[in-house]
């Protein structure tokens, strides 16, 4: 069985102010970096489901988050 | 004692020892660029690619037989290494967990400079700005150029009691004290943890690569003291102690056993208490 956490980026735009996803997940699964160069002081975020396999289908992310950017699906 | 006390500790426990906290032993190791690539690139390191492989989904990774296991040699090898660190692969930079009287000490007597930066751990996990770990003198002067780590207040210098109280109410709260190399031997700061939020207590915790190491103790607990007050239940983070209901009292496992001692400083009987590790057989060596 493998976890599939999938984010709709083009829905997901801020996640530096929004952190929904972050917050609710019981296993902290999400990570937010930063994609542009400055690494002093960057100003693009990204959020990514890193560690799927301590997902636990809970669901919460999917319910909680304002853009309604994440699905999962189990394979 | 363990292999980094036997290297760097001069007969003692090496973050016992205040050379490795000293401003020269910083210079002497490139502390300060590599401090300021480590925190700048925070979250990149912890997402990069090992060997070729994305980091995302790398628990499924791990488990693989064959590249599972070159992927697992490869980053603790890395976490290890003790020359030419390049921090963008996150060469040379652990930690190990103190108990709250060994961290006090530290920031009494050992650290010059103690600043309070936000967490770069709950930031990356959980979004939230957390002023939780105190920064010593090469990693306080770097932060100023990285102002996503300066809290709302501004990088304000403590004094040994003021950090020392810091920690206190961090052990009140439930939190792990551990120290953090950047890189080995230099001791560039002092967190205070919790999981899952703490990205090496998580990888140590989850997937078994050392980038935490145990502490140099571990509870025992002393049945004809305790009163079965309940105030360890609830405080390990790490599943070692377990409150015994049928008993009366908490049971501990010490192969669990980090030594964080998070447990003996709730307890007001006193009937926890930190051995050191070499003493009980089954965890000797163990960290």
């Amino acid at each position: 069985m493998r976890t599939i956490v999938e984010i709709d980026y083009s829905k997901c735009t801020s996640p530096e102010e929004c952190g929904v996803c972050l917050q609710v997940c019981p296993s902290a699964v999400f990570i937010m970096y930063f994609t542009d160069e400055d690494f002093h002081n960057p100003k693009e975020w990204k959020v990514e489901a890193m560690f799927t396999s301590l997902c636990s289908h809970c669901n919460l992310c999917v319910k909680k988050c304002p853009k309604n950017a994440i699905s999962i699906t189990v394979k | 004692m363990c292999k980094w006390c036997l290297k760097h500790g001069a007969g003692g426990k090496w973050y016992l020892n205040a050379k490795n906290y000293l401003r020269e032993t910083a210079e002497s190791v490139d502390a300060f660029n590599y401090l300021e690539a480590l925190w700048g690139n925070f979250e990149k390191i912890y997402i990069r690619k090992v060997l070729g492989i994305s980091s995302k989904g790398i628990d499924y990774k791990l488990k693989l037989p064959i590249i599972g296991r070159v992927a697992r040699w490869y980053i603790q090898r890395g976490i290890e290494k003790e020359r030419n660190q390049n921090p963008l692969t996150n060469e040379g930079h652990f930690g190990q967990v103190i108990p709250l009287e060994e961290a006090k000490r530290i920031v009494t007597e050992m650290a010059d400079t103690v600043v309070r930066a936000i967490c770069p751990c709950r930031w990356m996990h959980r979004g939230m700005r957390e002023e939780s770990c105190l920064a010593f003198t090469a990693l306080a002067e770097v932060l100023p150029r990285l102002p996503r780590y300066i809290p709302e207040t501004g990088l304000k210098q403590l004094d040994g009691d003021e950090a020392a109280s810091f920690l206190e109410e961090m052990d009140r709260r439930g939190r792990v004290h551990t120290i953090w190399t950047g890189p080995v031997p230099y001791i560039a700061a002092l967190c205070s943890c919790d999981y899952p939020q703490c990205a090496a207590i998580r990888v140590r915790v989850d997937f078994g690569i050392k980038a935490v190491y145990k502490g140099e103790y571990v509870a025992t607990l002393d049945p004809d003291k305790c009163v079965g007050c309940r105030k360890c239940a609830g405080r390990c983070q790490f599943g070692a102690l377990v409150y015994a209901d049928s008993l009366g009292r908490p049971v501990i496992n010490v192969e669990k056993c980090w030594g964080c001692g998070l447990c003996a400083s709730a307890c007001e009987e006193g009937a926890i208490r930190l051995v050191p590790r070499d003493e009980l057989p089954m965890v000797r060596g163990v960290y």
